[in-house]
């Protein structure tokens, strides 16, 4: 099940989107679950997180997060993107470094996008933990002719 | 019922403990049928001898409430006894009388006149066929097999899967195994175990996946990127 909700802000606005409102693949499976703050690589390639398809106001935003890579995970190929079909910003984890990985991707929003942020290991993993708290999000562009939302924008 | 907890096992290696596995937990029921992969020297055969009491583990345990073979293909017979001498042994171990019991045997592992032949001039093959031929004959819940189909020619192998998948269909079983295809055809759970862990995967397609991952990773540190 996914969650669909507005995130209609103003230019400059702020979001925290925490690790509970994002989907894992087997949560998708099983179709129930949040997406822990601990995930556990061991499986097939697949979106480790993944979500939340909502709405953001038009125009370029900023995700920024921090990921706890083990030991083990370091050694997964590992990547994060942000965007809305069909266009992601791409970063690719370095391999082999275990440890705190900050990260910052930009896309630029329609009104029509379902934003989405995604953690994913690219093959199958035998091991590997990720700590991942949540995505931060800050508008840092918004077109001229936006109507401003017509909520008042938050 | 096998209930696996917290099973580990290291051993010393230049003065610092090399563990192959830590906090193994699995339950196996009647029937089921677990397999086990791995690269070569990550501890298959020694699970299973652990499995088999043959080896203790460094901590854990493995408490069995169903009968089971010793491991198959480990070669635990003295090599200046006969394979009839062995026969004999395995027969008064497990009350059974000698006539019939040996009679089986020699059918399944087919030695002839080596069966009188001391086990240490026996061929890596003989051995499996005599090891396979003792297991049989018991009418154990729970078999331990290490590889031992994988010795032999291409009609022992056959033999194997007859005996053990189609009469014995209903027995459990856990086999250590470098065949994925086997894997895929007659297990229902698989274990793999790499680099100090052992993992238990309820859904051998994923299992498999993971361990040609690891495979290809061990062979071509590259392919991560591929």
């Amino acid at each position: 099940m996914f969650a669909l909700a507005n995130e209609r802000l103003r230019a400059g606005a702020h979001i925290w989107w925490p690790h509970e409102i994002f989907l894992s693949h087997n949560q998708a499976v099983t179709g129930h679950g949040v997406c822990p703050a601990v995930i556990d690589a061991t499986g097939r390639a697949r979106h480790l997180a993944f979500g939340p398809f909502r709405q953001l106001a038009p125009g370029r935003w900023r995700a920024s997060l921090v990921l706890r890579v083990s030991a083990t995970a370091a050694r997964r190929a590992l990547a994060v993107d942000f965007g809305a079909p069909p266009h992601f910003a791409l970063y690719n984890l370095p391999h082999g470094v275990a440890g705190l990985h900050t990260i910052e991707l930009e896309n630029t929003f329609g009104p029509d996008d379902l934003a989405q942020f995604r953690l994913w290991v690219k093959r199958p993993a035998f091991d590997g933990e990720i700590g991942f708290l949540g995505v931060a999000l800050n508008q840092i562009d918004a077109p001229s002719s936006d109507p401003a939302s017509p909520e008042g924008l938050m | 019922m096998l209930v696996v907890r917290d099973l580990a096992h290291c051993y010393p290696l230049n003065g610092h403990p090399r563990w192959l596995f830590r906090d193994l937990n699995f339950d196996l029921p009647p029937g089921g049928r677990i397999g086990l992969i791995g690269r070569n020297g990550q501890g298959k055969s020694t699970l299973i001898k652990i499995l088999g009491g043959v080896l203790a583990p460094t901590r854990g345990s493995a408490r069995w409430s169903m009968s089971c073979s010793w491991p198959l293909g480990f070669g635990g017979c003295q090599g200046s006894m006969t394979g009839m001498d062995a026969i004999r042994l395995i027969a008064r171990l497990y009350q059974k009388p000698i006539k019939g019991f040996a009679e089986r045997i020699d059918d399944f592992a087919d030695l002839g006149e080596a069966l009188y032949m001391p086990i240490k001039h026996y061929s890596s093959g003989m051995r499996a066929r005599l090891g396979f031929g003792l297991s049989l004959a018991i009418d154990f819940d729970c078999y331990l097999i290490d590889e031992v189909i994988a010795v032999g020619d291409a009609a022992f192998t056959q033999r194997c899967e007859e005996e053990l998948f189609g009469r014995r269909a209903h027995k459990a079983f856990i086999v250590a195994t470098h065949s994925l295809e086997f894997l895929r055809t007659h297990c229902d759970r698989a274990i793999v175990i790499d680099n100090g862990q052992a993992k238990l995967f309820e859904d051998v397609g994923v299992a498999i996946d993971v361990y040609t991952a690891i495979w290809e990773e061990h062979h071509n540190p590259d392919a991560i990127w591929i």
